[in-house]
């Protein structure tokens, strides 16, 4: 009778191991997927920011943007500023 | 009895059982591989991996080309929670320019209720689709080039991406993931990814503020010159790198012509530029040498009906070689090639690659068709450069033969490939030897001796070592000569030891005055002096 109860205790016990695990694993694979995605979304989002980074980049360091900006300045010699009579 | 119902029973359960296994058998063996890739279908996605496409960078680093990212703005109105009007009312507050409302297809849109659905024909930043956060508008992102500099060295860069679209283009990547029900990737063993190759990248010899000071002396010059369109090449002189090359036409803009590129696609008869080529074959073949005088100068030559004189109808009894040059003497360069014979001169000019295309690495370059049959009055014409049909760039490489010490160097705009950062393939300058170094040395010397005592001295600034030669030639139109139609040009390179450019200038007819030393000089020397410093 106790080599009984005690088979079926082991049954019921590793029954329940088993339905732990699965719970365990599967929340496992689930968190496992929705860090791949956010992380898949992460790059291809840094991606798409570096473009328009280096765009952005490109046209402040572009001659046009340059010209712009020496226009809007207006820069003077510097010998128009300083007195070459002065010691 | 009993007996005979529990066979009853066995049979129908045999039966069952065989039918059972008869369906099966069907759906495994027979639609089995059917079923699979169904199944898959259900619970793999493929997905197109698009690589970046290569972008174009100049010689001094900075990119000339770029990616970036649009999104084409679609809208479905059963999806829409607002109505229409107000929909696009909201769009337009975000991004003004993307709904056009006099636009054919979205005036029907708007119209007609049974249109549920517009792919929107202008695009969004990633920025602005950001912002437009409605239901019923959804968005489709493609990549477009985008072009730092806007119109600099837009027709090279348009024709580059044309020219190396293989190597620019990349390869597609694919992944297989598994997916759930709402169509998010599971990660499994199965999974597989085959990744996108990125497009390489070109780095040209295209320096930007030299291709900039070109388009921009070239457009004010044909504005000053009342000229149809004009053109300007300048190359390395020892490797045949395009430092900056510009065609532009003369409308009210004075825009850049995008699709054509006439330094490469357009013939013409180079004129008295071609002079200084004629003298150094001569000298190379010695059919003359340094101390040649033209005895014979002293009067026009006459070929039949045709008579050989020169631009000024003056004759130069006596002349060097230097004053032939200097007075861009037709009568002079006619005894000249005389000298030479035509077999000598066809030798040379195959040499020099006239009869050939550079392969500059370009669509759409041309060359004119082989001449057979050469008369007198040809071989007599085409010392100064009439009667021949080249192009500018064909032009430019056989006078940069003179700059490189008599070496020919094919032109390229493509410097190097690069991948991932690492160079994966140079273009090595092709090279071919001409001249020799003592026709060389003669032929600088008249040049120089030329420009200092010629027309444009006046031009040269002071400090600057030049040899050049400037031309006015004769257009033919319907197999005449036109009196209303000339190209002015100007050819020529600084300084005369260990050059830093060559540079030709072509003005299509100039209407202020006809003359290559009055017109195409001028754009010459101001664009000379303020690149000079820049290399």
């Amino acid at each position: 009778m106790p080599t009984k109860n005690s088979l079926a205790f082991l049954l019921l016990l590793s029954f329940l191991i088993q339905i732990l695990f699965s719970i365990y694993y599967s929340s496992e694979i689930i968190n496992q997927n929705s860090n791949y995605l956010i992380l898949q979304e992460k790059v291809d989002s840094l991606e798409i920011e570096r473009q328009t980074l280096q765009a952005k980049l490109a046209t402040e360091t572009s001659l046009e943007k340059l010209s712009q900006y020496l226009q809007g300045k207006n820069y003077q010699p510097i010998w128009q500023q300083i007195d070459l009579n002065q010691p | 009895m009993e007996q005979k119902r529990l066979k009853t029973v066995l049979l129908t359960i045999v039966l069952a059982f065989m039918a059972i296994m008869l369906r099966l058998t069907y759906w495994q063996i027979i639609k089995g591989s059917e079923l699979r890739k169904k199944a898959i279908l259900q619970t793999y996605k493929l997905n197109k991996i698009t690589p970046s496409r290569g972008i174009i960078i100049s010689s001094d680093n900075y990119p000339l080309a770029l990616n970036q990212n649009k999104y084409q703005v679609s809208i479905y109105k059963p999806n829409l929670k607002t109505d229409l009007n107000n929909t696009i009312n909201q769009i337009n507050q975000i991004s003004p320019n993307l709904i056009d409302l006099n636009h054919p297809a979205v005036k029907s849109f708007i119209s007609n209720p049974n249109i549920k659905w517009i792919d929107l024909p202008n695009t969004v930043s990633r920025d602005e689709m950001e912002k437009i956060n409605l239901s019923g508008v959804s968005f489709k992102k493609y990549q477009s080039r985008f072009y730092p500099e806007n119109n600099l060295a837009k027709n090279i860069l348009i024709n580059l991406d044309s020219y190396y679209t293989k190597q620019l283009i990349g390869k597609i990547g694919f992944s297989l993931t598994a997916k759930d029900a709402i169509g998010n990737t599971i990660l499994t063993k199965k999974n597989w990814n085959k990744p996108a190759i990125n497009g390489q990248d070109l780095y040209t010899y295209i320096n930007r503020g030299i291709q900039l000071q070109t388009e921009t002396l070239l457009s004010e010059g044909i504005k000053q010159f009342s000229a149809d369109s004009g053109s300007i090449i300048i190359i390395d002189p020892k490797t045949g790198g395009i430092l900056a090359m510009s065609s532009q036409e003369a409308t009210d803009t004075a825009s850049l012509n995008i699709s054509k590129n006439t330094t490469i696609s357009d013939l013409y008869e180079p004129g008295s530029i071609f002079k200084p080529l004629v003298v150094s074959m001569a000298l190379d073949k010695k059919a003359i040498d340094s101390d040649y005088i033209c005895t014979k100068c002293n009067q026009s030559i006459n070929f039949g009906e045709y008579t050989i004189g020169n631009w000024d109808n003056q004759v130069h009894p006596d002349s060097t070689l230097k004053d032939i040059i200097k007075n861009s003497d037709n009568i002079g360069m006619s005894h000249i090639i005389a000298k030479l014979k035509l077999d000598n001169f066809l030798y040379y000019y195959s040499k020099l690659g006239l009869n050939q295309k550079t392969g500059i690495d370009l669509p759409g370059e041309t060359k004119s068709a082989t001449k057979n049959y050469w008369s007198d009055v040809d071989l007599a014409t085409a010392s100064f450069g009439q009667g021949i049909a080249i192009t500018q760039i064909q032009m430019l490489q056989a006078f940069n033969t003179i700059a490189n010490n008599g070496i020919l160097v094919y032109p390229k705009i493509v410097k190097s490939v690069s991948e991932n950062g690492k160079i994966v393939k140079v273009n090595q300058p092709k090279t071919k030897t001409v001249f020799q170094e003592s026709t060389i040395r003669e032929i600088k010397s008249i040049l120089q001796y030329a420009v200092e005592n010629g027309t444009v001295s006046r031009l040269k600034p002071k400090q600057m070592e030049v040899c050049a030669k400037s031309g006015t030639a004769q257009v033919a139109i319907g197999g005449e000569y036109s009196e209303n139609s000339s190209v002015a040009s100007y050819i020529g390179f600084s300084p005369c030891q260990n050059p830093k450019f060559t540079m030709i200038v072509t003005i299509n007819n100039p209407k202020t005055s006809s003359w290559g030393s009055s017109t195409a000089a001028p754009i010459w020397f101001d664009l000379a002096s303020r690149i000079y410093n820049l290399l």
